[in-house]
């Protein structure tokens, strides 16, 4: 078929030069808050109740002006609504409105002290997937420093409620001691900062004004697009990674073809959103370990298998030369397990390390291994996100499976993880609650969750936050691409045949 | 012959294929729902391709343009009907598919607008207040899907672009495995990824054809302080040497230990740059025995400095190493020795453990050492090595001390000499001290890293509240100095304190 002219691939490669495709820059500009405090200044042996009064204490005025606003001239049977400070103040058939922290007693949520007390069990039971209580036995409380009140009454029906976060409620408390509410307030979204807010005062700042504010922005190319993964979940196993690869080859640009290459061009970013990393084979149990009996003590390196951890580090250090990648821990990964988590140690990776900033140096790498939760700055936008732990764990308190609405709800809890630390581990902060959300993003992506979904929530002060639930990929083989001009999302899905 | 063959293509790998042209935009597939575009083909990556088993040649191939890359795959085509069409099934063929599946655009508005119905259903009460989801219900979150099939696969799948071809002989393949396997597939990924591990990325990627990335920013060279450690090493062995008074360290060790394995070992790590901490370790027991007798002090604090900044957390006495009887400077040696034997009066407890370390005081010529220098001075310098002594307890290494121990009696003008009578003794309050030979085993690691035992002559410095017969009093020292070696609490940190941790209480 292929004439004499038309047997091309039958010559010596061409000298022609062919285009490259050259990828679209990324501004970023990531924020510290979540980093803990390294060696010595990190305390184990603090309380946790610090951070329930510290949460109360920052938010708690942020509710009581939106409390305040809304039901100043509500009257109620001819009663007008009073404030009352302190939940112990409330007085029976009165009607006011107090301000606390949310507490659900619930039998089936994990207990300390259930589990002291009954150390003979033979074996731990499985973790619950909901603390819900299928007889209604749970209760909600509003507290502060002063006490408990138990809340009844439609509202709790209707809103999304989980311990730790901070709500303002109106009602009147009843002959049985029960406080009935009549409406409930959130703090609702922060203040959202603008585009480039950040840049643009550290440009400022390091110009020492020399360039006006219009000068810099100008020089800001269209921003590209962001792609987000999460549950890779790159195991031990042998020949399970070829989806992977196809990943790897797609955003690389290795794959398909030119018109799609240049698409992926755009592509400026890679943030992984946790469990990149998955642990094959079950973990020994402690039963296990003691049974082994080995007779050094110490580390055993038999039970311990580089090969995910050597095939993550192939997989960033192929991306790297051509894209930054911004890399969270996650449940699963080789981090530590309370939030917030730390960055996963560069040594991990000693291929892809040479691209991390050198130590002791200012500014972000090109490959930045960041805490989860995590906030930052790409492009101008403010955006925010976790490896799915806070969301899985108000999942657990809450009917349902709607991810999107429990984002929403963190958000306007204006709490990241506001389970923490009642049933999600948590460094004991001492000083300030790191989880209140000072500054509303402009996107909030959550990783590992069940199914790819997106939405755009609103706030009262003209916020727009663009919501994103990341799923996993190792289970639907989708990346989320996300557009730094206009924060629309699209997806794109890898699938590979059957084995059969 | 091209039209032919899409017409071909397109009708017997999809059968519901429509051709619409050779080189359709990217749009139009999903524009027109059953569209087969093998126009715009290129060949897919390296890694899947892989299982051509022509690397190289796939590689030129991702720098063609569209064109040839469109006949690149068309030849794999060729080569794939006409076998199927000479022996049916002998060959397995698997596509990578690019575009947008018909189903999933439904699907995901679908899936869209329960999202937005689901969000709406929520309705306590600061939701409905403030914030409506009209975004989130009105958006279709475009989907785009790359799909590696294998060809019986294909079917519904015809709106996909169809970019990449990777066949594989079915001869070569056990029943069970027909066609390209995923485990194939990650396999060849895999070898390809170890056999061209040593290139660098940054400069190959480009030749491959991957996207390129002008801000990437990559490390080059080491890490700021692993090279700051040895520069500033450097200056301070510079300043060591300098106190040595221009004494060429090398070619004496070289004559004077030449039959030793380990002063010849010796000699070879002090050759190297005192860049990792084992040779620093040989490099100390050389450089204190040159210092000359007036400055002792000060470089002795050198030293310590030296072993502050590698910070390792062994113990030794720094004036052990003083003991190098370089014959040039014997009696400042022995002062020293002597200044701390009256330093040793006031604790006797702890005497025993660390003297054994310290038998290696070259002594032999220096019979009388406090005629050397005044009291005062003696005083003073006294005091300074108390301070110095601290540091370098935590600062210096054991093994620096072994090696010294095993190699200077070598150096040492009086190697042959029998376990002896202590020399010199000094009485005080009843007490007698003083210093004596035995034999002491040394454990040392050669330069072949293995750990030789040898017996060998050492000074150690003793202590008795009252004078008894010598030859008797030897032995009981020496065992008391071995024991002292196991709970040593400077020389092996942790050590003792571990092994207590995991016994039973």
């Amino acid at each position: 078929m292929a004439d004499g002219d038309e047997n091309v691939l039958l010559q010596p490669p061409s000298d022609e030069d062919y285009p490259t495709i050259e990828r679209q820059p990324s501004s970023y500009n990531p924020l510290k808050t979540f980093n803990l405090a390294k060696g010595d200044q990190k305390h184990y042996q603090q309380q946790y109740g610090d951070m329930y009064f510290l949460r109360l204490a920052k938010l708690k005025p942020a509710v009581e002006e939106i409390a305040a606003e809304a039901w100043a001239d509500i009257v109620i049977a001819g009663e007008s609504v009073r404030r009352v400070d302190r939940v112990l103040d409330v007085r029976q058939g009165e009607l006011c409105w107090v301000a606390g922290t949310v507490y659900m007693d619930m039998p089936l949520k994990p207990n300390i002290l259930d589990d002291i007390s009954k150390d003979h069990w033979i074996s731990a039971p499985p973790p619950r997937e909901k603390y819900m209580s299928p007889t209604g036995q749970d209760q909600t409380m509003l507290e502060d420093e002063s006490g408990r009140l138990r809340l009844i009454g439609a509202p709790l029906q209707i809103s999304m409620l989980v311990t730790g976060c901070i709500v303002a409620v109106m009602g009147t408390e009843n002959a049985n001691g029960d406080f009935e509410i009549v409406d409930l307030k959130v703090p609702d979204l922060p203040r959202q900062p603008q585009r480039w807010e950040r840049d643009d005062g550290s440009a400022i700042l390091a110009n020492g004004g020399g360039k006006s504010k219009s000068e810099v922005q100008k020089e800001r190319k269209a921003g590209g697009k962001a792609a987000i993964v999460s549950g890779l979940g790159i195991d031990g196993e042998e020949g399970n990674t070829l989806t992977l690869d196809l990943l790897m080859e797609y955003l690389v640009g290795e794959a398909c073809g030119q018109s799609t290459q240049q698409e992926v061009g755009k592509i400026s970013r890679l943030i992984i959103a946790g469990n990149s990393i998955t642990e094959s084979t079950p973990l020994h149990s402690r039963d296990e370990l003691t049974d082994k009996k080995s007779k050094k003590y110490g580390y055993d390196s038999s039970i311990y298998n580089p090969a995910p951890t050597a095939r993550l580090d192939d997989f960033l250090a192929t991306i790297l030369p051509s894209m930054p990648i911004t890399l969270l821990p996650g449940e699963s990964d080789p981090a530590n397990v309370s939030l917030p988590q730390q960055p996963i140690h560069p040594a991990m990776f000693p291929h892809s390390r040479a691209y991390t900033p050198m130590p002791g140096s200012e500014g972000p790498g090109w490959f930045d291994s960041v805490t989860n939760p995590w906030e930052g700055d790409v492009d101008g936008w403010r955006m925010m996100g976790n490896g799915g732990q806070p969301i899985d764990d108000i999942f657990k308190y809450v009917e349902g499976d709607e991810r999107l609405e429990m984002m929403e709800n963190l958000l306007r809890w204006r709490c990241g993880a506001p389970t923490a630390p009642d049933t999600l581990w948590c460094y004991p902060f001492q000083d300030n609650d790191q989880f209140v959300i000072e500054e509303c993003p402009h996107v909030y992506f959550v990783g590992s969750q069940p199914a790819f979904e997106t939405a755009i929530v609103d706030g009262p002060a003209g916020q727009s936050v663009r919501l994103i639930a990341v799923p996993k990929f190792k289970e639907t083989g989708e990346v989320v691409l996300l557009d730094m001009d206009t924060l629309e999302v699209e997806t794109v899905n890898f699938e590979i045949f059957n084995e059969t | 012959m091209s039209q032919d063959f899409i017409t071909f293509l397109a009708a017997s790998v999809l059968n519901d294929g429509k051709i619409v042209g050779s080189n359709p935009s990217v749009e139009s597939d999903d524009a027109v729902a059953d569209v087969f575009v093998p126009g715009v083909l290129s060949i897919s990556g390296p890694r899947t391709q892989s299982a051509l088993q022509c690397r190289e040649e796939v590689r030129r191939d991702q720098a063609l343009s569209e064109e040839s890359a469109d006949l690149s795959i068309r030849m794999l085509y060729e080569f794939y009907s006409t076998q199927t069409t000479k022996k049916p099934a002998s060959i397995n063929a698997t596509y990578l598919l690019d575009g947008v599946p018909r189903n999933a655009k439904k699907s995901s508005i679908n899936g869209h607008q329960q999202d937005g119905e689901e969000i709406h259903m929520q309705s306590s009460p600061y939701m409905s207040s403030s914030m409506p989801h009209q975004d989130g219900e009105e958006e279709a979150v475009p989907s785009r899907s790359i799909i590696l099939a294998k060809g019986e696969d294909l079917e519904g799948k015809s709106n996909l672009r169809f970019v990449g071809l990777v066949y594989s002989p079915a001869s070569e393949l056990s029943a069970a495995e027909k066609g390209f396997g995923a485990r194939q597939g990650a396999d060849c990924n895999r070898a390809i990824s170890e056999q061209y591990a040593n290139e660098d990325p940054l400069v190959f990627q480009e030749k491959y054809g991957a996207i390129q990335n002008a801000g990437v920013k990559r490390r080059t060279g080491r890490r700021p302080p692993i090279e700051a450690q040895p520069i500033s090493i450097e200056k301070i062995n510079d300043k060591a040497s300098n106190n040595s008074q221009g004494i060429n360290r090398e070619p004496k060790i070289a004559v004077k230990s030449f039959d030793r394995p380990t002063s010849s070992n010796k000699s070879i790590k002090s050759t190297s740059q005192a860049a990792v901490a084992p040779d620093i370790k040989a490099e100390r027991p050389r450089d204190v025995p040159k210092k000359p007798a007036s400055q002792p002090v000060a470089a002795k604090r050198e030293q310590s400095d030296i072993f502050k900044s590698f910070s390792r957390p062994r113990a030794k006495f720094k004036y052990d190493d003083t003991a190098s009887s370089t014959g040039a400077s014997p009696a400042p040696n022995t002062a020293y020795s002597q200044q701390f034997e009256s330093l040793r009066e006031d604790e006797p407890m702890k005497d025993a453990s660390e003297d054994e370390q310290e038998e290696d005081f070259m002594t032999s010529n220096s019979v009388n050492p406090r005629t050397s220098k005044s009291q005062s001075k003696r005083a003073e310098q006294l005091r300074k090595m108390m301070e110095d002594e601290d540091e370098v307890m935590e600062d210096t290494g054991e093994d620096a001390l072994r090696v010294s121990q095993e190699s200077e009696p070598a150096d040492g003008p009086t190697p042959q000499k029998e376990i002896s009578p202590e020399y010199p003794v000094v009485v005080t309050g009843g007490r007698r001290r003083g210093r004596r030979k035995v034999m002491k085993k040394q454990t040392i690691k050669d330069e072949e890293g293995y750990l030789v035992t040898k017996e060998q002559p050492a000074w150690e410095s003793f202590s008795e509240d009252e004078p008894p017969p010598q030859k008797e009093k030897t032995l009981p020292s020496t065992a008391t100095s071995s024991m002292g070696k196991g709970k040593k609490p400077g020389g092996k940190p942790g050590q003792g304190n571990i092994m207590s941790f995991f016994g039973k209480k």
